[in-house]
């Protein structure tokens, strides 16, 4: 059991004041890990494409997967860079790696990284494959559904992986079988980029270059709080709302709709944002995040991530609605 | 220190004033702008929620938000701050939004149903519930998923039949949800008439697995026979059908419970000429009762001095005065219809409330200690190892985790108690002797907010086990 100290401000947060949890509080978060496993997960597909339905819970996609004995939902989540299990129904899980990290106020945070045989999402298969041991127990309570875990990107980064919402399924592609309805789907691309595990999206937002990260868990858009003027001018604060932090101090988040985004040359309307302080998540990652487009996003239309020609490829429209 | 979560959920603990409050950014700076001509009670709670302790002298206060006045006339006042000043590093962040989130427990709550199809695809056949969908039979797979099984989109697989697909499986009375998944597509029920909104722009069916009949004998020339009562809020229900040349019925789902009712024939409201249970409803008109449910019996051995006893509780208001007991040769006793769920109770003789002597299961203290019963019991917890505590309770999520708990019976060093639990995740814990603990024989917990444990449980729906 090899423990590191690792000097890395790992941004940590804490469930405050568990019984005021008001229902149906959107979620946005990603996981912060403290290192990148060493091995990368090896997908067994025997077919060209698998469909898989998900069940919306909020806003979220829940996939069925079985993890060795334990099967049940999992957050389909760009925003973990990998699979995390939620620890209250794997804690015999042995650690093969402990990870002492120095989060926000000095305080120390112990990170479980385990090993599972085999992680099996129906006709795609895994052996054998690192995941964090995390105490998701809060997205259950929120989300009143069994939750055993986050189906990270890195196990979909050999794929091309279509959203659709309205169908309420995820499709994988194998590169060779998307090559053949990649037309029929959409000519519009956004240019995405891969930088551990969590998938940016570079573009020009109302003429600011920003850095997206692309995230099916946020079940509402994120924008940084100290980005250009012209960002905001289309941006209407409706709610204000004054939050428990981690420590007790109380944090600000304001909440509205972005009217319009002109994101490099699409434009998409009403989209619900929050605005707030994205440096701490740029601090750990080492680059900027100047927000985050996940449900609102996503439910404009179906998107293809095209992992491997750092893509996301769609309808070209004249507005997404 | 152990830290519980990687993702953050921020709770409002104070929802700021919406009202009469405008926000623009402008620059680096927000800009709220308060209308003034508002009742002085909710500017004050606007003025505190930017972190000022009140409109008076604002100017000269110090806001913890970081808000400063930007101006003030005697109608608005304008705050601001500088946005990027707003360090406090949360990459996380919830907010005050409408999420529909549903859970299985609300979507299957009604208080009665009716279904009506295109044509007829879900069937009850005993208590096996047929789903059939006739369309698609070239797909490859086709799977049910419904409040039933926990929404899943495996464990039901449908079979392929001449027509199409079809799958059977036990459902218990009561509101179901569910949809078709062909080929990963998800589906409503094409030929079901019932739906609701699925959250997605869609519609999810709904079938009613019927528990209650209504027949009314005779009327053979009546055109039209309705039923309404407290479960349609009065509102008429074209449920009847002629059975027979002279006879009437109505299959329907009716919630547990007792409730009111009437038939109307060809617009006139009538009684039940079959039920003998009418009750005045208080305002002069009498209506017909019925009751869906197990009937419970309350017993009161002893007592054969008294010359009235009652009982009271939760389920019917604590109203000492409304359920008046039957005399038997041994003592008392009330036989009284409750639907499935977990009540307490007192009886009430010689004008003082006592609990049920009879009943191992209690909870409180003193003059406030009930007596618990559980109707349709599902769960039994138990507690070993701790043969010689005096008062072992359990308290959880069911149970507003109550101070005391309800306390549980010890048999031969074992203790235990069974209680009903709707369908979906229950947090609990045992109080031994007033210390509080988890259940040592349940390996599922989750930290809360205290940094202690909670073991918890999920149940199943009804139609899963």
């Amino acid at each position: 059991m090899v423990k590191q100290s690792i000097n890395i401000l790992v941004f940590v947060q804490l469930i405050c004041m568990q019984p005021l949890i008001a229902q149906d509080q959107p979620i946005v978060g990603w996981y912060m890990p403290a290192m990148m496993p060493a091995k990368v997960p090896v997908p067994q597909l025997d077919v060209q494409t698998l469909v898989l339905p998900f069940y919306k819970a909020g806003n979220l996609m829940l996939i069925e997967a079985t993890v060795d004995d334990q099967t049940g939902y999992f957050i389909f989540d760009t925003g973990a860079p990998y699979l995390v299990l939620n620890r209250t129904y794997f804690r015999k899980y042995p650690s093969i790696a402990n990870y002492t990290a120095l989060g926000i106020s000095n305080i120390e945070v112990d990170i479980v990284r385990t090993s599972v045989k085999a992680l099996n999402i129906r006709a795609l298969e895994y052996q054998n494959i690192e995941a964090d041991v995390a105490d998701l127990s809060h997205l259950e309570n929120n989300r009143k559904v069994k939750i055993l875990g986050l189906l990270g990107t890195n196990l979909f980064t050999d794929f091309v992986v279509g959203i659709d919402f309205k169908a309420q399924n995820i499709t994988l592609y194998s590169p060779e079988a998307f090559q053949k309805i990649s037309a029929k789907v959409g000519t519009a691309t956004l240019p995405i980029s891969l930088r551990n595990n969590l998938v940016l999206i570079n573009g020009v937002v109302n003429g600011q270059k920003v850095q997206l990260v692309f995230d099916t868990g946020a079940e509402i858009n994120v924008l940084g709080n100290d980005l250009a003027e012209a960002v905001y001018e289309p941006f209407i604060i409706q709610k204000r709302s004054t939050l428990s932090g981690s420590v007790g101090e109380e944090i600000e988040v304001f909440s509205g709709v972005l009217m319009r985004m002109l994101l490099n040359n699409h434009i998409y309307l009403n989209m619900k944002t929050i605005m707030t302080n994205l440096s701490g998540i740029g601090k750990v990652y080492g680059f900027r995040v100047d927000g985050i487009l996940g449900y609102e996003f996503l439910v404009k239309g179906p998107v293809y991530i095209d992992f491997k020609n750092r893509q996301i490829i769609m309808q070209k429209k004249e507005f997404y609605e | 220190m152990r830290i519980a979560s990687l993702w953050l959920l921020l709770l409002p603990i104070l929802a700021s004033g919406q009202n009469g409050v405008n926000y623009k950014i402008s620059g680096d700076y927000i800009l709220a702008t308060i209308q003034l001509n508002q009742p002085k009670a909710q500017i004050d709670s606007i003025v505190k929620s930017f972190g000022f302790s009140e409109l008076e002298k604002i100017e000269t206060q110090k806001s913890e938000l970081g808000w400063v006045v930007k101006s003030r006339t005697t109608s608005i006042l304008v705050l601001s701050q500088n946005k990027k000043k707003n360090t406090k590093e949360l990459p996380n962040a919830y907010t005050m939004g409408d999420i529909n989130s549903v859970d299985i427990q609300a979507q299957t709550r009604a208080d009665y149903g009716v279904n009506s199809f295109k044509q007829r695809s879900v069937f009850t056949e005993g208590s096996q519930i047929r789903f059939t969908l006739n369309a698609h039979q070239k797909a490859k797979q086709v799977y049910l998923s419904g409040t039933f099984n926990g929404w899943s989109t495996l464990a039901t697989p449908m079979r392929k039949t001449a027509n199409g697909w079809e799958v059977a499986l036990p459902l218990e009375a009561g509101k179901h949800v569910y949809k078709f998944i062909v080929d990963g597509k998800w589906l409503h029920d094409p030929q079901n008439n019932k739906r609701e909104d699925d959250g997605n722009g869609g519609y999810n069916s709904v079938y009613f697995v019927a528990n209650y009949v209504f027949d009314l004998a005779g009327f053979a020339t009546a055109k039209k026979v309705s039923v309404a009562g407290s479960f349609t809020n009065w509102q008429p229900l074209n449920l009847l059908f002629n059975e027979s040349t002279n006879s009437w019925r109505g299959v329907l789902y009716l919630r547990e419970g007792t409730h009111a009712y009437k038939f109307i024939v060809d617009g006139k409201w009538i009684l039940d000429p079959a039920n003998s249970v009418v009750r005045d409803d208080g305002s002069g008109n009498k209506n017909s009762f019925t009751s869906v449910g197990d009937t419970f019996y309350f017993r009161l051995p002893g007592f054969l001095e008294a010359k009235k006893i009652t009982v009271a509780g939760d389920f019917n208001g604590w109203n000492f005065d409304e359920l008046t007991m039957l005399r038997s040769k041994q003592g008392w006793v009330l036989p009284y219809v409750l639907p499935a769920g977990n009540f307490q109770y007192k009886f009430q003789a010689f004008g003082k409330k006592i609990a049920d002597p009879n009943n191992p299961h209690a909870c409180g203290t003193g003059d406030f200690r009930n007596s618990v019963l559980a109707v349709k019991p599902n769960k039994t917890f138990v507690l070993r190892g701790f043969a010689n505590a005096k008062v072992v309770a359990l308290s959880g999520s069911f149970n507003g985790w109550n101070q005391d708990g309800f306390t549980l019976e010890n048999t031969n060093g074992v203790w235990q108690i069974s209680i009903f639990l709707p369908p979906g995740k229950h947090h609990y814990k045992f109080i031994v002797d007033g210390k509080w603990m988890i259940d040592p024989a349940n390996e599922l917990w989750e930290e809360n907010e205290y940094k202690t444990k909670n073991s918890i449980l999920w149940v199943e729906g009804p139609g899963l086990n």
